[in-house]
C-alpha cells in the first residue's frame, strides 16, 4: 500500500511540476524568480505581474502603465472573437452535414467520409504554405478573415465527423414522429432534431472554442504583430528563447491567465475532449471498440 | 458509426427531392467548403512546389521536379529526418510506458484516486504551444526548477544547461509529458471493461502478476494499445509548435525536427517553392506511417 503512494505521489510531482513552476515564478517578482537556487515557496508572494499585465497597476519603476498589457488584453478579444465566429460556423455546417451522414444513406457517402478525416491529418508546418501565399496574395495577411478561413478549414471536417458520431446515436422516434405530423425533412431537422441535441452540439462548439484558443502556428503565421494577433503568439513573444528579455514572471503570469479558460473547460469536459482524438481515418474504427473511462 | 445510420422520414419519396437528393441538399455547405479550405490550399501547394521562388516570395520560374531533386540531396533534410525519427520514437516509447504504468496504478485503489485522475489528466488541456513556454521555466539554465530540484537532491552542484546537454530527448520528454494523459485515458478505459471474474480466475490458478497482466489485461488493451501507437506516432511527426516555442530548432540545428525544417525552409529563408515540396514529402511520410498502421490494425480485427 505505502509503495503504491509513493508512486502517486511520483505522478502526481511528474504531472504537477511545469504548472507549479510556473505559477510558483508569476508570483514571484523578478529578483526572486531569478535566485538560485530556487525558492520552492515565494519569499513575498506578489499579484503584481498579474496586475500589471492586466492593467490594474502601473509599473513601479517606470510608473507608466505595461506597453505589454494592451497587446495582451487586444490578444484576448481576438482570440475570444475569432474563437466564437468559428466555432459557430463549424457547428452549424457540421451538424447539417453530421445529420445528412448520420440518417441518410447517399452515393459515395464513404467517399465523402474518408476525405473529411483525410484532412485531418495534414499537419500545421503544410497547409501554412499554401494559405500564407494565397493570402499574401488577396491582401489577408494580418486580418481576421485569413486566420478565420484558416481555422474552419480544420474545424469544419471535425465538427461534421464529432456531431455524426452524436446523431447516429440519438434514437430516430421523435423524427419519426414528426414526419407522420406533416413536417417535411427540413421541418423535422429545425423544429425536432436541432433543438432536442442542442446541449451535445454547444459541448461541442466549445471543444471547437478551444482549438481555436489553443492555435499558435496559423496564427503566428498569419496575424503576428497585427491589430488581429490573438493569445498564443502574443504570449509567445514574451519568451526568453526569442531576443527579448523580457522577465520570467511575465512570461509566467501571463501563461496562468492563458492556460485557465482551457484548464477550466478541460477540466469539465475531459471526457468529450480525450475522445475528440479519435477524429483520425485509421483510430475511427477501432474506437468504437474501446469503452471510455 | 454509419452502420447505425438510419432513414429517418418514409421510404418513398414525397414532393420535391429523394431522401439522398436531400442528404446531399444537407451536405453541399461542407462539400463547398472542404473543396475551397482544403483541396484548393493542396493544388495551390503542388503548383508552388513545381515553381521557384525568389526570397521576397514571388515566382521567378517554373523549376518541375527541381524543388523535390534538391531535397533529396539536402544534407539538412536527412539530418532533420534523423532528429525527428529519434523525436518521434522517444515520444512513442515515454507515451506507452508511462501509459501503462500510470493507468494500472490509477486502476488501483486508493484514497483520492479520483482526484489523481483529474489531475493526471490536466496536461493534456495546457496548449503545445503552452507547454513549451511551462517547460521554458523547467529547464531554464539561469532559473529553472529542473535544475533547482536536481540540486535540492544533491545531484548536481550548479545549474546545467539542460537543453543543450539533453536536446531532442528533453523535448521529446517535454512533449510526452502533454501526450501521455490521452494513453492514460484509454488505457484506463479499456482496463475497465476487464472482467473481474478473470483476475480472480487467473489468482485461483496461482498466476503471477506479469502473467496475469500479459493473460488476462494485454488482450483487452490491444486496441487502445494500437490507437496510441498511432495517434502518438503521427502527432510526434506533425508537432512544430514545441520546438519552435523552446529552441527554435537550436542549439545548432541538434533540435531542427523536420516540420521545423520546413517551417524554416519556407517562412525564415524565404524559399516557398522547396518549403512546399518539402511538405509532401513530410505529408508522405506521414501517410505511409498512418497507412502501414492501418494494416496492421485490420489485419489484426480479422
Amino acid at each position: 500500500m505505502i509503495i503504491i503512494y509513493v508512486m502517486v505521489a511520483a505522478v502526481v510531482v511528474w504531472s504537477g511540476f511545469p504548472i507549479y513552476t510556473t505559477v510558483l515564478i508569476s508570483l514571484m517578482d523578478t529578483a526572486e524568480a531569478v535566485l538560485t537556487p530556487t525558492h520552492w515557496i515565494p519569499q513575498q508572494p506578489t499579484l503584481d505581474w498579474y496586475g500589471r499585465i492586466l492593467a490594474l497597476v502601473p509599473d513601479a519603476t517606470t510608473g507608466k502603465m505595461l506597453a505589454y498589457a494592451d497587446t495582451f488584453k487586444a490578444g484576448f478579444v481576438n482570440s475570444i472573437a475569432v474563437a466564437c465566429v468559428v466555432a459557430l460556423l463549424s457547428v452549424v455546417i457540421g451538424s447539417v452535414a453530421g445529420y445528412a451522414f448520420a440518417r441518410f444513406s447517399f452515393r459515395r457517402k464513404n467517399a465523402w467520409l474518408i476525405s473529411i478525416l483525410i484532412s485531418r491529418s495534414l499537419p500545421a508546418a503544410a497547409m501554412a504554405i499554401p494559405f500564407f501565399y494565397m493570402f499574401h496574395q488577396a491582401g489577408l495577411i494580418g486580418t481576421y478573415q485569413g486566420l478565420i478561413i484558416t481555422y474552419l478549414s480544420f474545424e469544419i471536417p471535425l465538427a461534421t465527423w464529432v456531431l455524426l458520431g452524436y446523431f447516429a446515436n440519438l434514437p430516430v422516434e421523435t423524427e419519426r414522429a414528426g414526419r407522420i405530423d406533416g413536417l417535411g425533412r427540413l421541418g423535422v431537422l429545425f423544429r425536432v432534431v436541432i433543438p432536442e441535441s442542442i446541449g451535445g452540439v454547444a459541448s461541442v462548439g466549445i471543444l471547437l472554442f478551444l482549438l481555436s484558443w489553443s492555435e499558435f502556428f496559423f496564427a503566428y503565421i498569419l496575424v503576428t504583430g497585427s491589430p488581429a494577433q490573438t493569445v498564443p503568439p502574443a504570449v509567445s513573444q514574451l519568451t526568453t528563447i526569442m531576443a527579448g528579455l523580457s522577465p520570467p514572471p511575465e512570461l509566467a503570469a501571463s501563461l496562468v491567465i492563458t492556460m485557465i479558460p482551457a484548464l477550466v473547460l478541460g477540466a469539465i469536459f475531459q471526457k468529450y475532449i480525450l475522445r475528440l482524438k479519435i477524429v483520425d481515418p485509421v483510430v475511427a474504427r477501432a474506437g468504437e471498440e474501446i469503452p471510455f473511462a | 458509426m454509419t452502420q447505425t445510420a438510419r432513414n429517418s422520414g418514409s421510404a418513398k419519396p414525397k414532393r420535391g427531392l429523394t431522401d439522398s437528393q436531400f442528404a446531399l441538399f444537407l451536405i453541399a455547405p461542407l462539400v463547398i467548403f472542404q473543396a475551397a479550405l482544403t483541396v484548393y490550399p493542396s493544388a495551390v501547394a503542388l503548383w508552388m512546389s513545381l515553381q521557384k521562388f525568389n526570397p521576397s516570395g514571388q515566382v521567378m520560374r517554373f523549376y518541375g521536379l527541381g524543388n523535390y531533386i534538391d531535397a533529396f540531396s539536402d544534407p539538412g533534410v536527412q539530418a532533420s529526418t534523423v532528429i525527428s525519427i529519434e523525436y518521434t520514437a522517444t515520444i512513442v516509447a515515454v507515451t506507452v510506458l508511462l501509459g501503462l504504468g500510470v493507468s494500472l496504478l490509477l486502476n488501483e485503489q486508493f484514497r483520492g484516486r479520483s482526484i489523481v485522475r483529474v489531475l493526471v489528466i490536466l496536461p493534456w488541456a495546457i496548449p503545445e504551444y503552452a507547454t513549451a513556454l511551462l517547460y521554458g521555466n523547467v529547464y531554464s539554465q539561469t532559473y529553472g526548477t529542473l535544475n533547482g530540484l536536481l540540486m535540492a537532491l544533491g545531484l548536481i552542484k550548479e545549474y546545467l544547461p539542460i537543453i543543450s546537454i539533453g536536446t531532442i530527448w528533453v523535448l521529446a520528454l517535454a512533449y510526452a509529458w502533454h501526450y501521455a494523459p490521452l494513453a492514460i485515458f484509454f488505457f484506463l478505459g479499456s482496463l475497465q471493461s476487464v472482467p473481474e471474474d478473470l483476475y480472480r480466475q487467473a489468482r485461483v490458478d496461482g498466476a503471477s502478476a506479469f502473467r496475469r497482466f500479459k493473460t488476462v489485461t494485454l488482450p483487452y488493451m490491444r486496441y487502445a494499445l494500437l490507437i496510441i501507437l498511432v495517434l502518438a506516432t503521427t502527432d510526434a511527426l506533425k508537432s512544430l509548435d514545441l520546438v519552435w516555442n523552446l529552441t527554435q530548432g537550436g542549439p545548432s540545428g541538434m533540435t531542427r525536427v523536420l516540420t521545423y525544417y520546413v517551417y524554416r525552409a519556407t517562412f525564415v529563408l524565404g524559399n516557398l517553392g522547396y518549403g512546399a515540396a518539402l511538405s509532401f514529402i513530410l505529408l508522405v511520410l506521414i501517410i505511409a506511417v498512418t497507412a502501414i498502421c492501418f494494416i496492421v490494425l485490420t489485419r489484426r480485427r480479422r
